[in-house]
């Protein structure tokens, strides 16, 4: 019987801490990033989604540069189009290319970065 | 290479312990942590006591990141250049930077406590930033370990009065009957929290502030 354990433990205990080692490593992040996937339209247009990078913004603004207006502060709330940002809109009252990056062809791989199942 | 069932023994044993430490050191909630570690080593630091190291500002790993602030410029230079802003390209690299909680998640209101970050409060000079709000709301969902206590103080450190009100929640103590279940479904603290802020499954107690002290 110890001599079972033994040969487990002695003979996978450098496997046991490589895997230990790897799992510490992978999962050094926990908890809730904040990324936001926004597929009203995008699939049904044959683009990828939005992955609205919730986090990255939080770190420059309070939640209220951005809600409850422009944005509503809940999930399918907001109908945002493309329509929508050229008309100034939306992203676009800061993604203009003054404030920050603007929305156009340029930089569509920006925000529809969500990959397609 | 033999060795007598004696070696073996204390070997295996020994291996075995330091499995056991290293995975509770590295796995375990801070309170099981301290209560099995403290039984083993000396001078192990309170989940408190290193919650509040953690808090300290002026820490090396944040004043690190911290932008310098600009050397005072030449008479000359009345406006100051305006203050650099702390990026990160990953999640990962922003959540080894930010102060964490209990449960390891990114704590976003001890990031604006310890200045770590400065959100503004919009775009241009017409949004008004907005003081903390210091007023606990202490809610009472009849059995007295599951006490809740709302405290307005860190929540108005991100957030304005119309963004949970009255909407999300009406502006009277007990006026809303707030369910976990609801609050799983993404109601009411679920609209936020879960989504953008820490998840309720793995922060207990720090809305039912007594499990904390039960922990501990």
């Amino acid at each position: 019987m110890i001599d079972l354990v033994w040969r487990f433990l002695w003979r996978g205990a450098p496997m046991l801490l490589l895997v230990g080692l790897l799992g510490f490593g992978s999962s050094g992040v926990r908890g809730v990033v904040g990324d936001i996937v926004m597929d009203r339209r995008s699939t049904l247009n044959h683009v990828n989604p939005v992955l609205f990078s919730h986090w990255r913004h939080r770190t420059q603004f309070k939640c209220y540069a951005c809600h409850p207006d422009p944005f509503e502060m809940r999930a399918q709330a907001n109908d945002i189009s493309m329509n929508d940002l050229s008309a100034g809109e939306y992203c676009a009252r800061c993604h203009n290319g003054q404030i920050a990056f603007s929305v156009g062809f340029d930089s569509c791989r920006t925000c529809h970065a969500q990959p397609t199942p | 290479m033999r060795r007598s069932p004696l070696q073996r023994l204390l070997l295996c044993g020994a291996l075995l312990a330091a499995f056991w430490i290293g995975g509770l050191s590295l796995g375990c909630a801070p309170e099981t942590r301290y209560r099995v570690l403290s039984t083993v080593f000396d001078g192990v630091p309170q989940p408190g006591e290193e919650r509040a190291e953690r808090r300290r500002p002026g820490q090396p790993a944040s004043a690190r990141l911290v932008p310098e602030p600009p050397a005072p410029g030449p008479a000359t230079a009345p406006v100051p250049p305006p203050e650099p802003l702390l990026t990160f390209e990953t999640f990962q690299s922003l959540a080894a930077a930010f102060p964490k909680d209990a449960a390891m998640n990114v704590d976003w209101v001890a990031a604006i406590e310890t200045g770590l970050i400065h959100p503004r409060p919009g775009i241009g000079r017409q949004v008004q930033d907005i003081p903390p709000l210091p007023l606990d709301v202490h809610l009472d969902p009849g059995i007295p370990i599951f006490a809740v206590v709302f405290p307005h103080e860190a929540h108005t450190r991100w957030l304005r009065c119309d963004n949970c009100h009255p909407a999300i929640f009406q502006m009277r103590a007990g006026a809303d009957t707030i369910t976990m279940s609801a609050i799983f479904q993404g109601e009411f603290c679920g609209r936020c929290h879960g989504k953008v802020a820490f998840a309720p499954e793995t922060g207990c107690p720090r809305c039912h502030v007594r499990l904390q002290s039960a922990g501990q």
